[in-house]
């Protein structure tokens, strides 16, 4: 087990945002080789992004940066000269994949989109990935992965009762935009195998987040339910299900389809499955606020949130807790399926991150360090262009590419 | 014109969220993903879940929205696997398949005989994707979770959540999501990897691992900079102010995004200049990062005067990023997702024509968006799938029928959770159309409802 899923393509990456990002990250973790193009001054939004190492801001050492790039190679030319794009056509001319988030109609202008580089290369596979889509009433309106978030429907609910809705932390709207990226170019790439030629696809990241719905869009067309009440916040009432204080802090309690028999079993009787407040839902209901007082704080307020979990997760029922990222680090789970993993960073040096949430049989999933500035410029140029040491110290002479 | 997938075809044994939104994506690239179900364990409460006119009509379990969501386009067949007979037709159907997709506990394939090992001895260039909570492997991977265990569980739920400390979920079941989002990434690629090798392979997701896994930002501020990520409420590093803001009606908000001095300066032209803007604390990025909650009440001031869609408009022809915070039944009615025929309209004979998103979004330029077909009733493709794959006669269907081997109808008691109403929904805080039938009708072209 040695060859990763995608190690035989080539991946482009033209794309300066999270989603894109995330998308080629995938690629580069199935093995493929991910070639990232950046420009000479080192401006790539993602390398500048904090927060830094020590809060000391380098495009070496940014956290998105190194998370968001692991893997990849960065070959630095300036795209803005004609001799740059010359060069971004012989590597697209060579590669599977190429992924791009310009404003629409931007990549065209410069002589790199889709319709200029097949003729090199039928078999391209060209994403393009911007917030609302090459087409529609909003396909040149100002948006961020915040606004995006709203105006899907995917922020509405992230609240609790009496209080505002919050966006996500860490981006994650993008990064569902950039799973759903990554999906659909292995669909155009799948495709081949049926049409024996590569195509453009059009992805709005505004589409894809709003992919993320728990039905509730479809529910709506069903029984006119638009959005569904807030849950309440932390607190004894809610009748054996929800996030209850405990000892230590606060778990969830989720009893599960058909759990309640081993609720009580769980609160140490049996018996108490055939209380009326064990059997008649409604009633319960009715009285949530006497069920919790009689029956979960008494258990709850004497154990943890790790006591109370392991309990109920040995009984069969689906409770949890909220674990801090620092927790996750030593949950024995994680450890036994070997989801951290070191990776060696020339500048940062040796970097705990997650890898991959799947084991493959046949194919392992690596995760790289993240590449400095311009590594392989050289590499690439002379190697997959090969291109002759006195034609790249030219184009390095120009300011084409970097040193 | 032909889809990404086709000639692909999935034997799907997912239920509920987490499995069946993975194989819906890969339906929606076109495959042919034959849904399993057992007449004695249909997908349930999948199919009980959140009712056509909250009504339980006939068939209830036909008229269940988070079921229709879930499995567009699939074909279904009714098959027991705890029954020698579903298991014996199962394995026959394994070499004319390309993949098998599951999301049981992680013990339950083995105890039916149907783990990797078992079926690779019947079709060697089977790919099997395993999706459970915590996978297979592991002193917690007997854990049960729903999407809920396993975005808490990732670390997501510690970030997110207001200054107080009160923390909140998803909202959008991103734990489910996630995990059958990496079951259909990983079968993408391990689909490629026989392409190229004739080789297939076993797969095996952790849910809780596909959320943790999106979550880098917070893990390497640990392992580098030691430093506990705390909740956020809005907050981003870079851009200020970024919040969502009270707007004239109840429960209305928009979201503004000011990502630098330009668009600073726009927010406040839009604003009137007000007096408080020229606030030294305000004058730059850095000092406006410092000061969210002493923003939020003033710009508030000005949103709490318009409605959600007013303000949104009025600061986006200023070009400043701002939407309305949508309710997801609102989205029906987005003039964009409309344009780009994000949404379609699909019959079904028991609910008739509603409203379905496109799982994979993606225009592409040689394959054509196709009509999908309706989600499957019970066991609705028995005769065709059993009849074609297995050659099995009408007689022998019959008798298969008739012993209730197989068929179109729960032998299982339902497990419905009571009914509510919209009313009721309204009163909890939550929100309702009563018209909705009507006014889908109205911007969809056709009329949305029961046949």
């Amino acid at each position: 087990m040695t060859d990763g899923a995608l190690e035989d393509l080539t991946i482009l990456d033209l794309s300066d945002g999270v989603s894109g990002a995330y998308c080629t990250r995938w690629f580069a973790d199935f093995g493929a080789n991910v070639i990232k193009i950046e420009s000479p001054e080192g401006s790539d939004p993602i390398r500048n992004q904090g927060p830094f190492k020590d809060d000391d801001p380098d495009p070496e050492t940014g956290i998105p940066h190194l998370f968001l790039n692991a893997g990849k190679k960065s070959v630095v030319l300036d795209i803005e000269s004609e001799s740059g794009r010359d060069l971004v056509k012989q590597l697209a001319a060579k590669a599977d994949l190429v992924v791009e988030d310009a404003s629409p109609g931007t990549m065209s202008e410069k002589g790199l989109g889709y319709e200029q580089l097949r003729p090199d290369n039928d078999q391209l596979v060209y994403l393009s990935i911007t917030p609302y889509g090459q087409n529609g009433p909003y396909r040149d309106r100002p948006a961020t992965e915040f606004t995006l978030g709203a105006q899907s429907g995917t922020l509405h609910g992230r609240r609790v009762r009496g209080e505002r809705p919050i966006n996500w932390a860490c981006q994650q709207g993008f990064y569902v935009a950039g799973r759903v990226a990554f999906i659909a170019a292995m669909g155009g790439l799948l495709h081949r195998q049926v049409i024996g030629e590569g195509q453009y696809v059009d992805l709005a990241e505004f589409e894809a987040m709003a992919g993320n719905d728990n039905a509730a869009p479809t529910t709506y067309s069903f029984n006119g339910i638009s959005q569904n009440p807030a849950p309440p916040p932390h607190r004894f009432g809610t009748g054996g299900i929800g996030s209850y204080p405990c000892k230590d802090g606060y778990v969830d309690v989720l009893p599960g389809v058909g759990g309640l028999k081993k609720l009580a079993v769980l609160l140490g009787d049996a018996e108490l499955a055939n209380h009326e407040m064990f059997t008649n839902h409604p009633y319960r209901a009715q009285h949530a606020a006497e069920f919790d007082k009689e029956f979960m704080e008494p258990y709850l307020k004497t154990r943890t949130r790790a006591e109370i979990v392991e309990a109920a997760q040995a009984l069969g029922m689906p409770f949890s807790y909220a674990l801090a990222p620092d927790e996750l680090l030593t949950e024995p789970q994680l450890l036994e399926r070997n989801f951290f993993v070191d990776v060696d960073h020339d500048v940062v040096g040796t970097i705990t991150m997650p890898g991959a949430p799947v084991i493959m049989s046949e194919t392992p999933i690596r995760v790289g360090a993240a590449p400095t500035l311009g590594e392989s410029t050289v590499r690439i140029l002379s190697e997959d262009l090969n291109m002759s040491t006195g034609e790249i110290s030219g184009l390095q002479e120009e300011g084409v590419i970097g040193a | 014109m032909s889809l990404p997938l086709q000639g692909i075809r999935i034997l799907d044994l997912t239920r509920a969220y987490a499995g069946t939104i993975g194989t819906q994506y890969l339906a929606d690239l076109g495959a042919d993903v034959i849904k399993i179900e057992a007449v004695s364990r249909p997908d349930i409460p999948t199919r009980e879940m959140n009712l056509a006119e909250l009504d339980p009509g006939e068939k209830t379990w036909e008229r269940a929205a988070y079921f229709h969501r879930l499995n567009i386009g699939k074909r279904d067949i009714t098959l027991d696997l705890s029954s020698e007979q579903g298991r014996d037709m199962f394995r026959r159907l394994v070499p004319q398949a390309d993949v098998v997709a599951e999301n049981y506990n992680p013990q339950t394939m083995r105890k039916f005989g149907l783990h990797y090992e078992a079926l690779k001895e019947l079709n060697p260039k089977i790919i099997m994707c395993s999706m459970s909570g915590f996978g297979g492997v592991g002193p917690r991977s007997n854990w049960s979770a729903y999407a809920g265990p396993m975005e808490t569980m990732a670390g997501l739920t510690s970030v997110c959540g207001y200054d107080a400390g009160q923390t909140v979920g998803s909202a959008t079941a991103l734990g489910d999501w996630s995990l059958g989002t990496m079951g259909a990434i990983s079968i993408l690629s391990a689909l490629h990897y026989r392409n190229r090798t004739g080789k297939g392979q076993y797969i095996d997701v952790a849910g809780r691992d596909a959320v943790a896994a999106a979550l880098g930002e917070a893990m390497l501020d640990i392992t580098i900079n030691d430093r506990v990520l705390k909740p956020q409420e809005s907050r981003h590093p870079t851009m200020a102010p970024h919040d969502t803001f009270a707007c004239e009606e109840e429960n209305t908000w928009v979201a503004i995004a000011i990502r630098d001095q330009n668009d600073w300066d726009a927010l406040v032209a839009a604003l009137g200049n007000p007096e408080w803007s020229r606030d030294p604390r305000f004058a730059d990025q850095a000092g406006r990062l410092q000061h969210p909650n002493e923003l939020r009440p003033l710009i508030e001031g000005w949103t709490r005067e318009h409605s959600r869609d007013e303000a949104a408009d009025l600061l986006l022809a200023a070009g400043i990023p701002a939407a309305a915070v949508l309710e997801p039944g609102e989205t029906l009615y987005d003039p964009q997702l409309r344009a780009r025929d994000y949404f379609e309209v699909i019959e079904h004979p028991v609910v008739g024509k509603r409203v379905f998103c496109n799982q994979v979004p993606a225009h592409y330029s040689k394959a054509e968006r196709v009509p999908r077909s309706a989600s499957p009733t019970l066991g609705q493709h028995n005769h065709e799938v059993l009849g074609e794959l297995l050659g099995l006669t009408e007689e022998e269907l019959k008798a298969l029928e008739d012993e209730g081997a197989i068929g179109t109808q729960p032998t299982r008691k339902s497990r419905r959770p009571p009914e509510t109403t919209r009313d009721a929904v309204r009163d909890r805080g939550g929100s309702a159309d009563d018209d909705y039938l009507e006014r889908l009708s109205e911007t969809y072209g056709t009329r949305i409802g029961p046949p």
